[in-house]
């Protein structure tokens, strides 16, 4: 019976949320040019001129955010692993998840990011889809949870950003991971 | 493009043939198979070269061809002796006269008993001389059955023998028959895997076998051998390219000379053939002298 | 072969079948011969050091020695083993170079035409039948000398193998400094061998999936600044950027069309549901090309612009199909060996699809022949990736992630799997190699 009536919650959430955001309007945010800074080295025959980037400004904002939020108890906890090739929490990530939610139940200013991660193995692109499917399976349980949709975002980083370098399955396992951040 | 694509033409074709080849075998395995099974002669026991005879009926030839020393036993029905019946033997009347004169009575018994062992005897002698004849009779029956038996046996022997004879004969013949066809047909089938494998070769064995003779054959698969190591294939000499080089050389074996006639290939593929005659010069001499011949064309048929 | 006269029916046969194959056999005067076979030995061939104006500086003939030689066809002569260095064609004594065992020579100078321009005059020679084969001169500045070699070796590549040379062609690839967490990105343009390595973007978040538009003018590529995916498109020699694609979720595999105006890409939406779209650079239209809830993404432009490759895990696992842009085409499968394939890339021919394969438990890049499904597996390593074709279709660079002393290399294989090099390795790791097209001249 329970059960049930969660698929109906989680089921009319998902409609709820699809209703409330609208396909990408296209136009939106594209031909903005950026301007480029500087000329750049340069270099026989090749020229070209280089592009700084987000510089100095993913240091420091990163560095806000790891003390920004809840750090009680379950709450310091940020993140959830998952097994290969599959988005399904589970094990202790389901426990993280009910605190997280809770705390953004009772915090309607409360906003997270939520960053989906996938290990190495395989083509990139694809791992961005991977990482995006663990991320958006964090959200969905944080939403059933108590959770509202203007929390939280969600990003993807595939197998570019991962937390410990190496080749192996002790290093993957540590890369397939969601990561909570919780924003000023 | 370096990468060789089996085009589906080939494929068919290849098929097709080999569809060819194997129905053409199975008709002549069927042919064969056909011709020299029908006459069915059910003799396993060729291989063995006797015939069976019975001891008995041979002691009795043997017998009947040599009649005498030994009787034969007296067939059991043939005769019953008759021993003389132990009758009143009466005391032989030998020596002096009686002194007492007999009676009538007692002369009279006296007689009867006379007549009747004379009767006797006469009986018994009459019943020997039956008996001898008899015996004689059944004797001289044996002894043409006898030879009638040993005739038989001989005659019966004979058209064994010739029986034997013939059916060895039949059957030498058979199996040279069958020896013949089994050579034949794996003759065939060894002719026929040969030219499926020379089909596979291509031309090159199409033109071994059609020599002119085995010297001239073996000078050609030389100097392919040869071009073979020479050719550096560029990535566009794919399955597919068929390119002519005509190719002079002096007698030394020396290229002289090296032009592309028809070629479907590309600069790099008639350069590189070009260049695979004159790495190969000086080409190798003939094994006969007389055969050398100045001017070779050369087909560039890549396979991959 | 004894043939009796029983077996006349599979003498006909054979007959027949000898018959069918052509060649009919007269008397000749001459000898016919067939060669069926070859050997792909590298070529032997003598690069003499090109004579030079006391002025310049450079070695042609090195540049020419490496190019030929790293595409693993062509063999050189050690200049220690020369004893001469003709300049010129006529100055050749070929039996000589031939006697050495060089079935070509190359010759040639570099002489300075007016300040700052130079002149590179060559000849190739065929030592085995004494032909002159080329017979060239490009100018340029002393900076652009390394290219005029290049260029060079592009034509003896070409008149000897039949195939354009792309000696002088550039590469993009990114390049990341450090470790987890914290990492430097930069994406990199440079010649093919690696020289005159420019940075045309440095980042601290991550950079992908660099490609480069048809006129080999703009890179399209993927950066994480702002802590969000997003499209940019920039032009390599002024530097100018434009983001193309900012939008909620994912914006991800930049892909140009063959005309250069359209731009596919993988847009996730915020519900997180990767797809594929267009996006028409000069109105700005966006066009969806998959709606399904399977990860959609990677696409990449058949040759004639109507049709687009891409990843799909929609049967499970990823693998890749191909789905035409007119209204109403249904996506179908292309790859169907292996569990996984994914990262299309066509060749410049558009008769060989590239791709990530797994591959008895290690990545691998794979191409498959579209025309009969055929699949070869040219790369070696455990963790290969991002194959990226040359523009004469001849070779594929890709990334070779799992190297044992732990920094990625690029590496380069010919498509005919015969060689394989690996790109002069520098400090950092670099990966997603992309080939730029033929310049336009």
């Amino acid at each position: 019976m329970r059960r049930s009536l969660m698929v109906a919650l989680l089921a009319a959430c998902l409609a709820l949320g699809a209703c409330a955001h609208k396909p990408p309007a296209p136009g939106a945010n594209a031909n903005t040019a950026v301007p480029t800074t500087g000329a750049g080295a340069e270099s026989a025959g090749a020229g070209g001129a280089g592009a700084n980037a987000g510089g100095t400004e993913g240091q420091a904002a990163a560095g806000a955010e790891d003390a920004a939020g809840p750090q009680e108890g379950l709450l310091a906890k940020r993140i959830i692993y998952f097994d290969f090739d599959n988005s399904e929490i589970k094990g202790e990530g389901t426990d993280i998840v009910a605190a997280h939610a809770k705390y953004l139940a009772a915090h309607s200013n409360a906003h997270i990011r939520l960053e989906g991660h996938a290990d190495e193995r395989g083509s990139r692109e694809y791992n961005i889809g991977l990482g995006e499917r663990r991320a958006q399976s964090v959200r969905r349980a944080l939403l059933l949870q108590g959770a509202s949709d203007g929390q939280i975002t969600t990003v993807s980083y595939g197998a570019e950003r991962p937390a410990v370098a190496g080749h192996d399955e002790a290093a993957w396992a540590k890369n397939r991971r969601v990561e909570i951040v919780y924003l000023k | 493009m370096a990468i060789p694509l089996e085009r589906r033409s080939d494929r068919w074709l290849s098929v097709a043939l080999s569809v060819l080849f194997h129905g053409a075998l199975l008709v002549l395995i069927g042919l064969g198979w056909w011709r020299f099974h029908r006459p069915a002669p059910a003799v396993p026991q060729l291989a063995i070269d006797a015939t069976v005879v019975d001891g008995r009926a041979l002691a009795r030839a043997q017998a009947a061809q040599h009649p005498a020393p030994q009787t034969t036993p007296p067939p059991p029905a043939a005769q019953t002796v008759v021993p003389p019946a132990p009758t009143l033997t009466a005391p032989e009347q030998t020596g002096p006269p009686a002194p007492p004169k007999p009676t009538a009575e007692e002369q009279a018994q006296a007689e009867r008993i006379a007549r009747e062992q004379a009767e006797q005897k006469a009986q018994a002698e009459a019943q020997r001389q039956a008996d001898a004849r008899h015996q004689e009779q059944v004797a001289r029956e044996q002894k043409r059955e006898a030879e009638r038996e040993a005739k038989r046996q001989q005659e019966a022997e004979a058209k064994r023998v010739q029986k034997a004879a013939e059916a060895k004969r039949v059957a030498e013949q058979k199996a040279a028959a069958q020896k013949a066809a089994e050579d034949k047909r794996r003759a065939e089938a060894a002719a026929l895997a040969e030219s499926e494998a020379d089909l596979r070769r291509g031309i090159d064995a199409e033109q071994r076998a059609m020599a002119a003779s085995g010297a001239a054959a073996t000078w050609k698969q030389q100097i392919e051998a040869k071009l073979r190591q020479s050719w550096i294939r560029p990535p566009t000499a794919h399955e597919g390219i068929d390119c002519v080089l005509n190719v002079t050389q002096a007698p030394g074996g020396e290229v002289v000379k090296a032009t592309v006639g028809s070629c479907n290939g590309d600069t790099a593929v008639a350069q590189s053939i070009i260049d695979a005659a004159y790495r190969a010069s000086p080409l190798p001499p003939p094994p006969d002298p007389s055969l050398f011949q100045r001017e070779l064309i050369i087909h560039f048929t890549p396979t991959d | 072969m004894r043939l009796s006269k029983r077996s006349f029916p599979a003498a006909l046969m054979m007959c027949a079948v000898l018959l069918a194959l052509g060649a009919p056999q007269r008397a000749r005067a001459q000898l016919e011969l067939q060669v069926t076979s070859g050997v792909t030995d590298p070529i032997p061939i003598a690069i003499i050091p090109f004579a030079a104006a006391p002025a310049v500086s450079g070695d042609v003939a090195q540049i020419v020695q490496s190019d030929l030689e790293g595409s693993g066809r062509f063999k050189a002569m050690p200049r220690a083993q020369m004893r001469v260095y003709p300049a010129r064609a006529a100055d050749v004594q070929l039996a000589d170079w031939r006697a050495s065992g060089n079935d070509y020579v190359v010759v040639g100078r570099v002489s300075v035409l007016a300040p700052g321009q130079l002149a590179v005059d060559f000849d190739l020679l065929n030592a085995l039948n004494g032909q002159p084969l080329a017979s060239q001169r490009f100018t340029g500045t002393a900076a652009a000398l390394r290219n005029a070699a290049h260029r060079v070796s592009d034509v003896i590549y070409e008149k000897i193998l039949g195939i354009r040379g792309a000696f002088a062609t550039r590469i993009a690839y990114v390049s990341v400094s450090g470790e987890p967490p914290m990492q430097h990105f930069e994406l990199i343009v440079a010649d093919v061998d690696g020289a005159n390595p420019s940075v045309v973007l440095e980042s601290r978040s991550p950079v992908m999936s660099p490609a480069w538009s048809p006129d080999g003018e703009w890179l399209a590529y993927v950066s994480f600044e702002g802590k969000r995916s997003s499209v940019y498109v920039q032009q390599v020699r002024t530097g100018e950027r434009r983001l193309v694609s900012a939008r909620a979720g994912i914006n991800g595999a930049p892909a140009w069309s063959p005309d250069g105006r359209r731009l596919a890409l993988t847009l996730g939406g915020s519900a997180g549901n990767p797809d594929i779209y267009i996006l028409d650079l000069a109105t700005q239209d966006l066009t969806r090309i998959t709606n399904d809830p399977a990860i959609d993404t990677e696409a990449a432009w058949a040759a004639d612009g109507r049709s687009i490759y891409f990843t799909s895990d929609r049967a499970g696992g990823p693998q890749i199909y191909q789905v035409g842009l007119a209204p109403g085409d249904r996506p179908r499968r292309i790859t169907f060996s292996g569990s996984y394939n994914a990262r299309p890339r066509l060749s410049p021919d558009g008769t060989q699809l590239a791709m990530v394969t797994l591959d008895n438990g290690s990545y691998r890049i794979a191409v498959q022949d579209l025309s009969n499904g055929t699949v070869r597996v040219l790369s070696r390593g455990q963790l290969d990736e991002s194959p990226s074709f040359a523009p004469n279709g001849a070779m594929l660079l890709y990334a070779a992630m799992g190297a044992a002393h732990g920094q990625s290399v690029l590496q380069r294989v010919s498509v005919d799997g015969l060689t394989s090099e690996r790109l002069t390795s520098q400090q950092a790791g670099v990966r997603e190699p992309a080939w730029a097209p033929f310049p336009r001249q």
